[in-house]
């Protein structure tokens, strides 16, 4: 037997190098992986994440858990309710981006009758009417994993130009799945009445309950968004 | 020697460049979250715009949420306020009353607390000010539910890594929107209707939107 001896020939002078540069080179590896996850502790955005991501402008459930259920929930009600007859572009880039697919057509038709069937409304949002979505509380129903039911308690303040300012309370109920990264709507219904309306109001004149005050008070004045603690 | 070197050399610039690219690399799409609980009690770490807005937000909801509890009061203002201003806070007539318990008022009642809107006034890394237009309602076997609606101004101050209020200040009820016309009937104002519709829910928490 004759053994060849040149260039990356294993021969008893190297024999003590190998094992040495291997050594060296898994510890350069390790040294890049560890400073890799020190970069990524380090950068300003790896403090807990938002449950909630905006894309395209609509705010998006991202966190698996029962918080992120609630806070996907919250935001969804709200910008649906704001939304629906003044901004029916945005009802339906939400309903194109949180809606299971299964459900979006049918979404979107209802969307559209609930503005067929408002003139009134649709009068008011076309003369330069206001209005703010609120959820008031919420509970969550259940939670398994990949599904979730909240129900929401919500009002909606609106008003305009002689249109004395209203709040229309209700609750509306939210089924969600976990589907790709992300709380997609499977359902959502506004429950039968009686819903909790809180009818009294002692503080209110005609000073401070007129369109007036509302548009001069709550000047640049936005629906907050909603989120959940880390 | 000179191999050493190479390798030294290369496990420096492994290292650096690993660094920065982990560094960098943090998907962009996770933003931040503005608040984090402390004993219970979302507090405001995020020292932008956004992460103003959300502090004043669940400033303003969590302390008036807390109103019937005169042992979450305490606490609430102790991990909100500025510590020089906590003892004026405790001292105005709503957290007082509560402080001192009063039974006869208290006793049965329930309240839900709500920001109905926002608006950043001023803001530095150092401070901000933000209004909030938020919403308190009460009711009990006793009371109707009645609504009381409150325009507060909230100063913040960024310090060790939070926002603290320095002071909150309440706009007179003729400054104060209040929308009287409310949707349903009778039976939708009724306490029982609240007692077992609202049954074990809570209030949201605010993020402040996009930063």
């Amino acid at each position: 037997m004759s053994v060849a001896v040149g260039h990356g020939v294993y021969t008893p002078r190297r024999a003590g190098r190998l094992p040495a540069a291997g050594a060296m080179a898994s510890t350069i590896v390790l040294l890049g992986l560890a400073a890799f996850l020190l970069g990524r502790t380090l950068s300003p955005v790896a403090a807990p994440a938002d449950p909630v991501a905006e894309i395209g402008g609509i705010p998006v459930g991202v966190e698996h858990s029962p918080a992120g259920a609630l806070a996907a929930a919250d935001n969804y009600v709200a910008v649906s309710y704001a939304s629906v007859e003044r901004h029916p572009n945005v009802d339906t880039l939400l309903i194109e981006t949180v809606y299971a697919p299964a459900i979006r057509t049918s979404a979107i038709t209802g969307a559209a009758a609930v503005r067929a069937q408002n003139a009134a409304g649709m009068s008011l949002w076309a003369h330069g009417g206001q209005n703010l979505s609120v959820i008031g509380a919420r509970r969550l129903d259940y939670y398994a994993g990949n599904d979730a039911e909240v129900t929401t308690w919500n009002v909606d303040v609106f008003w305009g130009r002689r249109r004395p300012p209203k709040q229309a309370w209700v609750l509306t109920q939210t089924s969600l799945r976990w589907t790709g990264g992300r709380w997609l709507v499977t359902a959502t219904a506004t429950l039968p009445t009686p819903g909790p309306v809180p009818a009294i109001t002692p503080q209110a004149t005609a000073a401070n309950d007129s369109s007036d005050a509302f548009g001069n008070d709550l000047a640049g004045f936005h629906a907050p968004s909603y989120g959940a603690a880390g | 020697m000179r191999t050493r070197f190479v390798l030294a050399l290369g496990a420096v610039v492994v290292t650096a460049g690993a660094l920065a690219f982990g560094y960098e690399t943090v998907p962009a799409t996770t933003r931040p979250n503005a608040i984090r609980l402390e004993h219970g009690v979302p507090v405001g770490v995020l020292d932008t715009r956004a992460g103003a807005v959300a502090a004043a937000d669940n400033y303003v909801a969590t302390e008036d949420d807390s109103l019937l509890s005169p042992s979450q009061i305490r606490g609430v203002v102790d991990t909100e306020w500025a510590p020089q201003e906590r003892a004026v806070e405790l001292a105005q007539p709503f957290l007082a009353a509560a402080l001192a318990g009063e039974p006869a008022t208290l006793d049965g009642l329930k309240l839900t607390a709500a920001v109905a809107a926002d608006k950043l006034q001023a803001y530095s890394p150092q401070s901000a000010q933000v209004s909030v237009w938020s919403e308190i309602t009460i009711w009990s076997s006793t009371v109707a539910p009645t609504q009381r609606w409150t325009l507060d101004t909230v100063t913040l101050a960024w310090d060790s890594g939070r926002w603290l209020v320095t002071s909150r200040s309440t706009a007179p009820d003729s400054s104060t929107p209040v929308p009287v016309w409310t949707s349903g009937d009778m039976r939708d104002r009724a306490s029982a209707t609240f007692d077992t519709r609202l049954a074990d829910m809570s209030a949201p928490y605010y993020s402040g939107g996009t930063p």
